[in-house]
């Protein structure tokens, strides 16, 4: 099964993707996002790898999703949305997420000058994720989202590895570790109310 | 039967056990010492690779398990290692109870040495990174504590050590490319500033360290030692992993040149900090940096002829500084039970009433900051004077960072005592913590006075590196 033709649309999607996750307030919405984005990196990593070794990421993310919008629901209403944003504040994180796409875009075609075996629009859609990721982590202290943010870089990071690395065991970990994150976070998230039940 | 099956998959096993009964703490604290004090028996006294018969029986004891086609691999040049890292968490653990470092602690702890002896156990080992930060998700739920907002120092951690891992797993990708293909040259710049970036977030290098004061004062000091002492130490194996790999950076004369810069740097930050410090728990941190810039001096000198001796003094520096780092913590976790709090304004005076973990407290301090006829000064003197043959500038203001250190340690000793000139002294702590305390400042002086009887234990451990170590 090839995925050339999605290869495009799919760094579209990784891209509005993360940007909405940059903006969204909401979790649930930050939590469709996050499914969302890891569709896209599915793709771009089945570019280099055979679709039964690319879904294991589309399944370590849509897991995370999953564990963090189950912490989430644990919680009482009023502590869910800690983050509130202004309009101001949702039109200066699209302006400078803006800038870091285009930074990304820039850089990508260095990308792979130094790593032939990647495809330009993987390094297209890794070099974003990982810009817009550590746009995400450097404007927030809330678990949840600084959990969401490490996700977007790392969701980068194993687009442009998957090119030079197909080993199992990496990618045994590298699911182990986007699953520890995830868990991590619902843990940081639910930290009070453990608090409370003793 | 093989070694990582004894290493890693059954003290993996019991540390989820352990997980399971983490409300029996005492029972729980007790067996994970057990189990850590056996392995680290069994590292020292097994020879891996060899045959045993037990009556008709002939089990031979392999030094490789194969997971998902790669390997994990623990050879007799692993051994020293795993002595000092299980000997580690078996101190650590045994003290736990005393500490009251809170339930997770053994049994997370536990999970964490097993992901770091992976760490040093998988082929290729580049992926230890990937172990390193699953150690890292590991040691975070006992950092913290229950029942309060999580601190800005615990996400900053996550934060560094999570970026590290891409840097380090890529840069791995790249040298080995560069090796196979001398035609790939030109990434060794790249992957040079990649390395350098990997390990600046792992081993918290300024300006990276800023996580290590934060986190020091939002968690447990007891629980926070010990991954200041056990991260940082796997790390700076990895480190040498790939110094011993690519001979390109091994023989590279920039490379030594940046590590001791940095850790000169390090050093002298670090220093200037703490002599202006005026919170207990910061103050351990900045003793850390300090010692993360002695181990960046130490393997910065270890070039050439000298390969071999500055890496006996790094591996050796380990002993003094688990000591050290183990009764300051013990000592501050004691003080805690009681003050909460422990910036100087709030624990003037506090020796008169601990005067024990007050007075260990500073031993340990002056103990990493280098004091004569204590542990730490036979390593710092000889790292001061490697460093004064290749310049003596270095040596100097590395001096300075060290003495930084000391000036804290005075102001600490000054801030414990002071009070009343009529007040009464009186020993508060408990017979148990007495123990304790007193152990770890016995030890700490003995292996000041006679160092020779000690350090020679940890000098296999450069033997690991065969092409560092020719």
């Amino acid at each position: 099964m090839s995925f050339d033709a999605l290869a495009l649309p799919a760094v579209v999607v990784v891209a509005l993707a993360a940007v909405l996750l940059l903006v969204s307030a909401d979790w649930r919405l930050s939590i469709t996002v996050l499914a969302i984005l890891y569709v896209g990196v599915f793709m771009l990593v089945a570019l280099s790898w055979p679709v039964e070794m690319a879904v294991v990421k589309l399944v370590a993310g849509w897991m995370s999703g999953a564990v963090l919008g189950m912490a989430l629901i644990g919680l009482p209403e009023d502590t869910r949305q800690q983050v509130r944003m202004s309009t101001a504040t949702s039109m200066f994180r699209l302006m400078v997420a803006g800038l870091v796409l285009l930074v990304a875009i820039s850089l990508a075609p260095k990308m792979w000058e130094w790593i032939p075996k990647i495809a330009p629009v993987q390094a297209y859609g890794g070099a974003i994720l990982i810009g817009l990721g550590l746009l995400h982590l450097g404007l927030t202290a809330h678990p949840l989202r600084v959990t969401l943010g490490l996700l977007t870089v790392l969701g980068g990071f194993e687009i442009l590895y998957a090119a030079v690395e197909d080993s199992t065991l990496v990618t045994g970990l590298m699911a182990g570790v986007d699953l520890g994150l995830a868990l991590l976070g619902a843990y940081l998230i639910s930290l009070p109310l453990l608090g409370e039940a003793g | 039967m093989s070694a990582p099956l004894v290493w890693i998959v059954l003290p993996g096993l019991l540390s989820a056990v352990l997980l399971a009964f983490q409300r029996r703490e005492a029972l729980v604290a007790f067996l994970g010492t057990l189990a850590t004090l056996g392995l680290a028996a069994l590292a020292w006294w097994l020879p891996v690779q060899e045959r045993f018969f037990i009556g008709p029986w002939t089990l031979t004891f392999l030094d490789t398990l194969s997971v998902l086609g790669r390997s994990f691999t623990l050879g007799e040049a692993d051994r020293p290692a795993l002595v000092v890292l299980y000997l580690t968490a078996a101190f650590w653990f045994g003290a736990a109870p005393v500490a009251r470092s809170g339930r997770l602690f053994v049994p997370l702890g536990l999970g964490m040495v097993v992901l770091l002896t992976a760490a040093i156990a998988v082929e290729p080992f580049l992926y230890a990174a990937l172990l390193i930060e699953m150690a890292v998700l590991v040691s975070i739920p006992f950092l913290i504590s229950v029942g309060n907002p999580v601190g800005r120092g615990i996400l900053r951690y996550l934060t560094f050590q999570t970026l590290g891992m891409p840097f380090i797993l890529f840069t791995g990708w790249m040298l080995t490319g560069v090796e196979a293909s001398p035609g790939e040259l030109g990434l060794v710049p790249q992957a040079s500033i990649l390395i350098a970036l990997g390990f600046a977030f792992l081993l918290a290098v300024f300006p990276f360290y800023t996580w290590i004061p934060m986190l020091a004062k939002e968690s447990h000091p007891y629980t926070a030692a010990f991954v200041f002492l056990v991260l940082p130490g796997t790390i700076s194996l990895l480190g040498l992993g790939f110094l011993d790999r690519f001979s390109w950076l091994r023989t590279s004369e920039n490379t030594y040149f940046l590590l001791r810069s940095t850790g000169i740097l390090m050093v002298v930050t670090a220093g200037v900090w703490a002599a202006f410090q005026t919170h207990l728990e910061r103050m351990l941190a900045y003793a850390l940096i300090l010692e993360i810039g002695f181990s960046f001096i130490s393997i910065g000198l270890a070039q050439g002829a000298q390969a071999g001796t500055y890496l006996g003094i790094f591996f050796a520096a380990l002993l003094p500084r688990g000591l050290s780092l183990g009764v300051w913590a013990l000592a501050l976790a004691v003080i805690r039970t009681r003050f909460p709090v422990l910036s100087f304004r709030e624990v003037q005076g506090l020796a008169r009433v601990a005067p024990i973990a007050c007075g260990s407290l500073v031993l340990a301090h002056f103990s990493l900051a280098g004091l004569p006829l204590l542990a730490g000064f036979p390593v710092r003197l000889a790292q001061l004077e490697g460093l004064s043959e290749i310049s003596l500038l270095n040596a100097l203001w590395v001096l300075l960072g060290s003495l930084g250190l000391l000036i804290g340690g005075l102001r600490t000793l000054a801030v414990l005592v002071m009070g009343r000139e009529d007040g009464v002294w009186q020993v508060t702590e408990t017979w148990v913590q007495r123990v304790f305390l007193l152990s770890g400042v016995a030890s700490l002086i003995i292996l000041g006075l006679v160092p020779q009887w000690f350090l020679p234990l940890l000098a296999r451990l450069p033997l690991a590196f065969e092409q560092l170590v020719p």
